[in-house]
């Protein structure tokens, strides 16, 4: 029994990683098609934020706020200078974001030096059923359940919501309705910016603080997104879910480093066999269970 | 190609005789280290090559090649570690840059067959690269060995030995010159394929994929071949970083050094291999310069430099460059030929 509820925790904790890290990135990519290699660095900066203000005084989640609000406007600004000129520009948004990505590293290190001293994470730990846990990291896996949620909501009900899925399937259609699509774009890349930094700020006290942190973030918010496809409720929460499974179980029963592998193993597989990625693929049985329905009710 | 097919001196031509003119009397006045030194560089540009083969050429843009520079170096180490004997070394490289070939031609297979879209071949090879890093990062356990050579994690495999002819090691300017033949052979090679047909095909299928193959060309085949040439190549590089330092490591595939290459194809004129041998060699000196100097400024620039080539000239520096100066004398030789004319 206790085998499985570490099991379901590594699952879940990697689920919470994959989700989080990848939600800013996949709405970025699924509003402009563009990949921001700099989204670890993003991240990044919302931990150094995030620390630096807690270290200040600031309460925890506070710190954290200010960790978004400060990489929304960071992103505002390299949207109106860099992003502007490469939206729907997939490979050379690659190659510029990751020169961005190099300048801010680089830069971090060189204006704050290789580490900071953490912020410990609150609340302790408790125990359930063998073994115990950190609650902070518990209130993670919750926040992440939160969050597809409060999408669910901004999507469906808020007229925002409504008018970025407009823009992001009918980008023409949308500016002809009269949606200002460069406003669109622009909030939506600092509302991405702002859900990295807040990834980086929630997980600032879990790890050492340093400017190459952004890289392990990185990587896999980058599978997580690509194998999601362009729909950032459905592509991230399935594809954190699948690649959660998978990461989990094979770290725990091998070596975190064979749940790395085996991540990246199953994005090349699910690329190669399904280049939508999970949001193809959730569209095509809805799209069928919609056929079956009609056929149904022509029968009757 | 036709024997009536004259050599067009165009600026790329001028560079490319300038460029391997110097590069050949430079062991004559330089200093022992500064030709090993130039020799590191050259090898680099030699996997910036595979890239002008791949994605300049082909359109196919791979993130992989840093990968198969990792497994052509680390092939070649464990062969020649496992035979013990320094006369196989030719051997060891002949049988890494083949593996490299074999590895890059089933991949290929695996990805062109299955009609995967362009943009998501960058993402697949960047996986595979990072999945080789990753594996070899955890091989630290003695157990992970092949034949008597241990893979040994994150320190890689020591001790390899360098190229040897017979009894004579093949190191120093020797070496040199046997790197500066390899990158004139590789180059003298891609201008021949772009002027064959096997080269016109490449380009049709780097325009347009489907019209292509609509006209009948296997696009399938063909991009599983180039690409396999790629990792041939790359794995020739790899073999040759491992030669000039004795060792071979992990980080020779991470995310930095799959992007190198990309960044000097990119920003040096991916179409045109001489352009990006010499902005390789340009970026690699700048950078050592910084590097050398105590300023932590190197990726910064490198940084920089990436984004305002990406925006403001998408075909490369030194690429534009050429073909500014090509456009600038046609219009100098169309001046004279009218004043000719009509005096």
């Amino acid at each position: 029994m206790n085998t499985f509820i570490v099991s379901l925790y590594q699952v879940l904790d990697s689920f919470a990683f994959l989700m989080i890290a990848a939600i800013g990135l996949s709405i970025i990519y699924g509003m402009m098609g563009i990949i921001n290699m700099a989204h670890g660095e993003f991240i990044m900066l919302g931990a150094y934020i995030t620390t630096l203000a807690a270290r200040w005084g600031l309460p925890l989640g506070a710190a954290i706020l200010a960790g978004s609000l400060g990489v929304a406007i960071f992103g505002g600004v390299i949207d109106r200078l860099l992003m502007c000129r490469l939206y729907n520009r997939p490979l050379d948004s690659i190659a510029v974001t990751w020169g961005l990505s190099l300048i801010l590293s680089q830069g971090m290190l060189i204006l704050m030096g290789p580490t900071l001293p953490v912020v410990t994470a609150p609340f302790g730990h408790v125990a359930i059923g063998g073994s115990t846990y950190q609650v902070y990291r518990l209130i993670i896996i919750g926040i992440a359940f939160v969050i597809p949620v409060i999408l669910y909501y901004v999507f469906s009900a808020t007229r925002f919501g409504i008018e970025s899925r407009a823009t992001m399937q009918r980008p023409e259609s949308a500016g002809m309705l009269g949606i200002n699509t460069k406003k669109m774009y622009a909030i939506t890349f600092m509302v991405g910016s702002g859900l990295a930094g807040f990834a980086g700020g929630l997980y600032a006290p879990t790890m050492t603080i340093a400017p190459t942190m952004g890289q392990s973030f990185q990587m896999q918010s980058f599978v997580t997104v690509v194998v999601g496809g362009v729909n950032p409720l459905v592509g991230t929460v399935t594809s954190a879910g699948f690649l959660g499974v998978v990461q989990g179980l094979v770290s725990m029963a091998l070596t975190s480093f064979f749940g790395r592998m085996a991540l990246l193993l199953v994005a090349i597989l699910v690329l190669r066999m399904l280049p939508g990625g999970m949001s193809l693929l959730v569209e095509r049985i809805h799209e069928r269970r919609m056929e079956g329905k009609q056929a149904n009710e022509k029968n009757r | 190609m036709k024997k009536t097919d004259k050599i067009r001196w165009d600026s790329s031509m001028v560079a490319t005789v300038v460029f391997f003119g110097v590069l050949s009397v430079y062991p004559l006045f330089a200093s022992g280290f500064s030709v090993l030194n130039l020799t590191s560089f050259m090898y680099q540009m030699l996997l910036a090559a595979s890239l002008v083969l791949t994605w300049g050429y082909c359109g196919l843009f791979s993130f992989a090649q840093a990968a198969f520079y990792g497994l052509g170096g680390y092939c070649y180490g464990i062969i020649a570690l496992n035979l013990q004997q320094n006369a196989l070394t030719p051997l060891a490289m002949v049988l890494s840059v083949l593996f490299g070939f074999a590895v890059a031609g089933i991949f290929g297979y695996f990805l062109f067959y299955g009609k995967v879209n362009d943009s998501f071949l960058g993402v697949i090879t960047l996986c595979f690269t990072l999945i080789g890093e990753t594996f070899l990062q955890q091989t630290a356990d003695p157990k992970w060995k092949i034949g008597k050579v241990a893979l040994n994690g994150f320190n890689g495999i020591n001790k390899i030995p360098p190229l040897t002819i017979g009894n004579y090691p093949v190191t120093g300017t020797a070496f040199y010159y046997v790197v500066l033949a390899t990158i004139l052979i590789v180059l003298v090679a891609f201008k021949v394929i772009e002027k064959h047909s096997m080269g016109y095909a490449m380009f049709a299928l780097r325009e347009n994929t489907h019209r292509s193959s609509l006209l009948g060309y296997d696009a399938s085949k063909i991009k599983t071949l180039v690409f396999a040439a790629g990792g041939g190549i790359a794995a020739l590089a790899g073999v040759y970083y491992t030669m000039w330092g004795g060792y071979i490591v992990p980080t020779s595939m991470n995310m930095t050094s799959a992007t190198v290459p990309i960044v000097l194809a990119a920003a040096g004129g991916r179409k045109n291999p001489i352009a990006v041998y010499l902005f390789a060699l340009i970026y690699l000196k700048f950078a050592q310069a910084m590097a050398a100097n105590g300023t932590q400024y190197a990726y910064v620039v490198l940084g920089a430099i990436l984004i305002l080539v990406v925006l403001l000239v998408p075909n490369g520096i030194i690429d534009t460059g050429f073909q500014a100066i090509d456009g600038f004398a046609g219009r100098l030789r169309q001046k004279g030929s009218k004043e000719g004319g009509r005096g």
